[in-house]
Parts: C-alpha cells; sequence; structure tokens
C-alpha cells in the first residue's frame, strides 16, 4: 500500500475527530439542555450538517482542485474551535458549538476521504482503514462525555492532528483517482456510470437503515456498549482487504447474506449478533470505492455521496424504530435488497484489486 | 406517560439519537430539517447525473497536476 504515513495519520486523526466531536454532543451539548426533544434535535441537526454537506464540500473540493490536507486541516481547526466554545457559558454557545464540530467533521471527511480514495490504488483496504477508526472514536467520545473527560486533553489531541497532518501530509498532491485500466476477467453486469453509483448508494442507505434498527438490547454496561462500535471497526477494517483478496463482488454479497440470521434472528445473543455486526460492515469499503471509481476525477464528491446516503438511511430512525415483531421480516429482504444491489454494480477482481493498472503494453510497431 | 419514557431512555445506555425519540412533536423545526435534506438529497440527483457525464478531469485539477509534476522533476 503506498502512502503509508498519510494513512496512518488521517485514519488516527479520524477517530479523534469523530472522538471530539460525540464528546461535545454527550457532554457539554447534552448536558447543559434540560429538555430530552431539543437534544435529539441537536443530534439531528448535527448529523445533517455534518453528513449532509460532505457532498457539496466535496464538490467545491474537487472544482476548485484544493488540496486535501488544507481541508483536512479546516476541518480539525472548526472541530477544535466547537470544543473551546463548549467551554463558555452563553445561552447559544452549545448550539454554536455543535453546528461548528458539525462543519469541521465533514471537512476533515472529505480531506481524508479525498486521500484515502486517490492514493488507494484501485485497492479497497486504503478506504476501509481510513474510515473504520470513526466507529471507535464515535464510542469513546460517549463513553468520554458522560463520564466527564477532561476538555483540554480533547483539544491537545485535536492540536496534535493538526500538527501532523500540517507537517507529514501537506506535499501529497494528488487530486484524481489514477486511470486504471481494467483486464477483461469478467465482464461488469451494468456498464451505465449512473446506475452502478445508484445501486451503490441504494446499498448504503440499507446499511444505515438496517444498522441503528437492529435492536441491540444487550448493551447493559460501557465495554458492552462499546463493541457494536468494535465490530463496525472490525468489519470496515477487514472488508477492504478481504474485498481485495477474494473478490469484492463475492465478499461483498456472502457477507451480507451470512449476516442475516446473525442479525435478524440471534441480536439478543451477544455473541452471535457480533459475529453478523462484522459481517454487515464489510461491505463498507466495497460501495465506497464502487461509487468513486465510476467518479475518478471527483473523489470528495464521490465521498461526500456516501455519506449522504448514510444520512438518508439514518433520518427514518429519528421518527420510528421497527417494533420486534417486525425486525425478523422487514430486516431480511432489505439486506437481500442491498446484497442485490451489490452483485449487479461491483465487479470481482480476486487479488488484484477493483480495476488494475494495466502492466503489459502492447509492444509497438517500428516503421522502417 | 412520553416523558417517563423518555427518562427511561436516557437513564439506560441507548444512545439518545438512536431511539425512538418523537420528533414528530418537535413540529416545525424538524420539517424544515427534512426539507433541506429533501432538497440535498434532489440536488444529489442532479450532481451525480451531471458528474457521470463529465469524462475528462476538472480543468482547475489538470492546471495542478501538471503543476505538481513540474516541481517534482526539479
Amino acid at each position: 500500500m503506498k502512502n503509508k504515513v498519510s494513512l496512518t495519520i488521517y485514519t488516527i486523526s479520524h477517530m479523534v475527530v469523530d472522538f471530539s466531536c460525540f464528546f461535545i454532543l454527550m457532554g457539554t451539548f447534552s448536558k447543559s439542555i434540560e429538555d430530552l426533544m431539543t437534544i435529539s434535535f441537536g443530534f439531528f441537526t448535527y448529523n445533517t450538517i455534518a453528513f449532509g454537506l460532505q457532498m457539496f464540500i466535496g464538490y467545491f473540493v474537487d472544482q476548485h482542485a484544493i488540496d486535501h490536507s488544507k481541508v483536512a486541516l479546516g476541518g480539525c481547526f472548526l472541530v477544535c474551535l466547537g470544543v473551546l466554545f463548549g467551554f463558555c457559558s452563553w445561552n447559544f454557545a452549545p448550539w454554536l458549538s455543535i453546528v461548528l464540530c458539525a462543519l469541521g467533521n465533514a471537512s476533515f471527511h472529505i480531506g481524508g476521504g479525498i486521500n484515502s480514495l486517490v492514493y488507494s490504488d484501485g485497492k479497497m483496504a486504503r478506504g476501509g482503514v481510513f474510515v473504520s477508526s470513526g466507529a471507535i472514536g464515535v464510542s469513546l467520545g460517549t463513553v468520554a462525555g458522560r463520564s466527564g473527560f477532561p476538555s483540554w486533553i480533547v483539544i491537545i489531541l485535536l492540536l496534535s492532528c493538526l500538527g501532523t497532518i500540517y507537517f507529514l501530509c501537506s506535499s501529497e498532491k494528488n487530486k484524481i483517482i489514477a486511470k486504471l485500466k481494467q483486464i477483461n476477467i469478467s465482464k461488469p453486469m451494468i456498464t451505465k456510470v449512473s446506475i452502478i453509483v445508484y445501486l451503490c448508494l441504494i446499498s448504503i442507505v440499507v446499511r444505515s437503515f438496517v444498522g441503528f434498527q437492529i435492536p441491540i438490547l444487550w448493551k447493559t454496561n460501557t465495554f458492552l456498549f462499546i463493541l457494536p462500535s468494535i465490530c463496525a471497526f472490525a468489519g470496515k477494517l477487514s472488508g477492504g482487504f478481504l474485498a481485495d483478496r477474494f473478490g469484492a463482488k463475492n465478499v461483498g454479497v456472502t457477507s451480507l447474506l451470512v449476516s442475516i440470521p446473525f442479525l435478524c434472528l440471534f441480536y439478543n445473543n451477544v455473541l452471535l449478533c457480533v459475529v453478523g455486526l462484522v459481517a454487515f460492515n464489510i461491505t463498507m469499503s466495497i460501495t465506497l470505492l464502487g461509487v468513486a471509481i465510476q467518479l475518478p476525477n471527483q473523489p470528495g464528491f464521490a465521498f461526500g455521496l456516501t455519506t449522504l446516503a448514510l444520512l438518508a438511511g439514518n433520518v427514518p430512525t429519528f421518527f420510528f424504530i421497527l417494533p420486534e415483531k417486525l425486525v425478523s421480516i422487514v430486516l431480511p429482504i432489505l439486506i437481500i435488497i442491498s446484497a442485490i444491489c451489490i452483485f449487479f454494480a461491483i465487479e470481482n477482481r480476486k487479488g488484484r484489486g477493483y480495476y488494475v493498472k494495466e502492466i503489459h503494453e502492447k509492444p509497438k510497431k517500428l516503421s522502417l | 406517560m412520553l416523558k417517563k419514557f423518555m427518562k427511561s431512555q436516557k437513564n439506560c445506555l441507548y444512545d439518545v439519537s438512536w431511539g425512538p425519540v418523537s420528533l414528530l412533536l418537535m413540529g416545525a423545526p424538524i420539517f424544515l430539517v427534512v426539507l433541506v435534506i429533501k432538497g440535498i438529497i434532489l440536488v444529489a440527483i442532479v450532481l451525480i447525473n451531471k458528474a457521470c457525464k463529465q469524462k475528462a478531469a476538472i480543468p482547475k485539477q489538470q492546471e495542478k497536476q501538471k503543476e505538481n509534476q513540474q516541481n517534482n522533476n526539479l
């Protein structure tokens, strides 16, 4: 894997940024507002800004060819400001704080996302590694916010990320996903670009919706509360590597089908549910590169589209939750739909990444 | 009854944002945010169709890519 230093820095920074945002949401914001419905509205607003605006930020960054490090630095800085506003005692400070955190989170994701896509070299592992650390950051941030973790440590962590990104990632300036030619091992089932993008996005919407609807009622202590996030982390991290090794379509479809019984029938059993959650999250890196490879000149926009799909799947969960009787009927149907989308949209490139560079060029004929 | 339910949600470790919080009761602000999300999705559909048709790199990207290559060569 190329450019490992920047990947490592962005992955750790991703965890720190998500940690800081949830530290503010669960700590400063939730504690300063008593009304539960207002808190919920705050979460809803945060999600809308953080996930909904990434597409616009990504589009702007692509159109103006802005360096990914600058975007990520801006994001880190905004989150830092958001945490600082958490100290203020003004009435509107908590709201300003979450808006700044959400904007910073959105910008950082686009910066890191572009880096993870443009240096992916046609493989899915890089995207999976970058995105995976966010899940751990979210759950640790939630625990830290509720337990009164000192804010100055959060600010020091964010400043360290700012420094390392500035000094170690600014030299990487690629903006386009490298042109990679296909080797015709198998032809794709669908060739129209927009249809492939929509199918991948539908799969992401379903993943987001189902992920929030699984009735995980066993989160009764701190470790069990963090456990689903660890599963999400493990699934996203391993998904890219597995897809590169065994073929994206094989891994994507199989993992989704395997997750059905574990998530829809055995969700009350901790161990079986854990297996299901890992398998269910494997498709993340597959759908991310599935969208991005279709829009090679617009990696920021492509990354933003995937987060918009996450938001679209998340919004309904704010309004209703599936009754337990329906879980075992509705969720399998949705997961099968997601598997069908991946089956038609994604190609198999066993052992060689999703798209591979054409190494053997035809020898040119010499004219005498 | 709703307040009791909300309190029970807060007391357990269940995430506030994930639970069946009755945001519908919030009325107008929520309605507005949902409208905004719908608007964003509509814009996304337009931009996706535009992006799928665009095959060449964006001019500014090409310029900067050339600059980078020249800097690397130097």
